[in-house]
């Protein structure tokens, strides 16, 4: 045990952890209140064809996810007036950049051997494999996602719970929006070359789902994401190192420990005030042919 | 061509992708109408930790592949349509089943490449009769999306209307996820995870652009994925070394754009 702790491995992971954790905290709040849950699980995924290509082209994973992230995020909004709610237009982009990831881990595979591990490894990914650079390299990029939240953080909360009065009050909605999915694309592009395509969205979506299940005010919400993000890390990595099943990954563990948490958030909180989305929101998502008349 | 189709994988290859593209398209028109673009996404890769539990264990993938999606697609059911809340539980599951797929991928060793070809499908694999099992299963599935026809289209535009005239909604709901269930089993093993996405998505979503009507829609949506299909099979098998995957994605992808640039050319005349 003294062994592990003062570890090399077992450090990075903690420290890594600890970053992922809070970031995607921070950033998780947002998308879930914007009910941008499938363009974060997207984005997640055109990481991993974004990092093939980047190593393909020499640039390294990092580029290639930042890259094709922001990429993405131009063609979600050239795509969409409304970007909230536009799963189509965010599925179609995926679509391809998935696509395009096949053809990079085709081309790369015809160079070199053994694409099938690097990528299973890169969606899964582990939090026992992060090196001291991938470490500074998601500290910085952490540092300027959460310092930018900063800085936009009532615009983007008034923008995000009430979007008509503050179009109405001159808050420019869409520029708001474009920055944040550029933040969360930035932020996904980190924690996947950390982790894996699992661990990002079970940190992304579950601690913040959670937190917002539990209908507080939006600071409560904030910092209970927070707290549940830190504890589900502690926990699976805790586990993944000192736990009985040697050979389980710490993915598993934390996307257990994520999806427990979730439905125990469910089970408190369904049966609260009313739901926060007017109830006429749905004729908006359901008519037929809205794409048509976009 | 007609060189071509002597080979025999290539015309089994043909057969099922043609056969999962037609059960696919049906099925994702009424995902997209019913605001289920993330379930598109997040039953592949369901069924693939289900398919890695089953290599695990030693049972056939495609066992695996039936219990995960099936089971998540009964979940699913449950989940209103409040788009927030759907989202994330859809989320939510599928991490589950990930971390599952990521469990069973340690605890198996070795399996990786294994986990390659269910990630990516062997389309250039398939033997005859799976293509010809293929092609059944898919018939079936098309026709008993058929027989719902209408009560499915009438609550998918319009659920409390629907649920007012007596229609069993929620059942109804569930049946139909089944069906996306049993079609997205059916159709990794031949065209891998990503593809799936692709041909449930991509055809529909162009062909509801293109027309208003429902029926209409749904057959040009199942025209789309077949040319998407047969073009994707061909220049992959001229080509040599690039995946259908990409053939595949890229024509859907660059449809799409057209039609919404040609569309956006039009509105702005008017």
């Amino acid at each position: 045990m003294e062994t592990i702790i003062g570890s090399e491995v077992f450090r990075n992971a903690l420290f890594e952890g600890a970053v992922a954790a809070v970031l995607c905290a921070a950033v998780g709040y947002f998308m879930v209140l914007r009910s941008m849950t499938f363009a974060g699980e997207a984005l997640t995924d055109i990481g991993f064809a974004g990092a093939s290509g980047g190593v393909l082209i020499g640039l390294g994973p990092l580029w290639g996810m930042v890259g094709l992230g922001l990429l993405a995020v131009l063609t979600l909004g050239g795509l969409s007036e409304k970007i909230r709610g536009r799963d189509v237009e965010i599925g179609m982009t995926l679509s391809f950049a998935l696509g395009l990831g096949v053809l990079f881990l085709s081309l790369f595979s015809s160079g070199s051997g053994s694409h099938a591990s690097g990528g299973v490894g890169l969606l899964f990914g582990s939090l026992m494999s992060v090196t001291t650079g991938i470490l500074w390299t998601s500290f910085g990029v952490a540092l300027f996602v959460l310092a930018a939240l900063t800085f936009l953080f009532r615009p983007l909360l008034f923008s995000s719970i009430d979007p008509a009065t503050a179009r109405a009050r001159g808050v420019p909605i869409r520029a708001l929006g474009l920055a944040f999915l550029f933040l969360l694309a930035l932020t996904t592009a980190v924690c996947v070359q950390a982790m894996g395509v699992l661990l990002s969205a079970a940190l992304l979506v579950a601690p913040a789902g959670a937190a917002h299940n539990l209908r507080k005010s939006p600071l409560t919400t904030l910092v209970l994401s927070l707290i549940f993000s830190l504890a589900i890390t502690g926990l699976g990595l805790a586990f993944a190192f000192f736990g009985p099943l040697s050979k389980a990954p710490v993915g598993f563990y934390i996307s257990f420990f994520a999806a427990l948490l979730y439905g125990i958030s469910v089970l408190f909180g369904g049966s609260g005030r009313l739901p926060q989305e007017p109830e006429h929101h749905h004729h908006e998502t359901i008519e037929p042919d809205s794409g048509a008349s976009l | 061509m007609d060189d071509l189709l002597q080979y025999a994988f290539l015309r089994n290859a043909l057969l099922s992708a043609c056969s999962v593209a037609l059960c696919a398209s049906l099925i994702g028109y009424f995902l997209i109408g019913r605001g289920m673009t993330f379930v598109a996404h997040a039953l592949p890769n369901i069924g693939f930790a289900g398919a890695m539990g089953a290599v695990l264990l030693g049972f056939p993938p495609l066992w695996g592949l039936l219990a995960f999606s099936s089971g998540s697609a009964l979940a699913f059911s449950f989940l209103g349509r409040e788009s927030r809340k759907k989202d994330q539980g859809i989320g939510v599951v599928m991490m589950l089943a990930l971390g599952l797929g990521s469990l069973f991928l340690g605890l198996y060793r070795g399996s990786s490449q294994k986990a390659y070809g269910i990630l990516f499908g062997s389309i250039l694999g398939v033997g005859e009769s799976e293509a010809w099992a293929t092609l059944v299963i898919s018939v079936i599935v098309a026709v008993a999306l058929l027989l719902f026809y209408r009560p499915l289209l009438f609550s998918t535009i319009d659920e409390q209307g629907a649920a007012a005239k007596g229609v069993p909604v929620r059942a109804l709901g569930a049946v139909f996820l089944l069906l996306a269930a049993v079609t997205v089993a059916l159709a990794v093993p031949v065209t891998g995870t990503l593809l799936v996405f692709t041909l449930l998505i991509g055809p529909p979503a162009t062909a509801r652009r293109l027309t208003r009507r429902a029926g209409t829609a749904l057959l040009l949506g199942v025209a789309l994925a077949e040319l998407y299909v047969t073009v994707g099979l061909f220049l992959a098998a001229w080509q040599g070394t690039i995946p259908v995957g990409f053939f595949v994605t890229t024509l859907s992808f660059v449809t799409y754009i057209v039609v919404r640039v040609i569309q956006g050319r039009f509105s702005w005349k008017r």
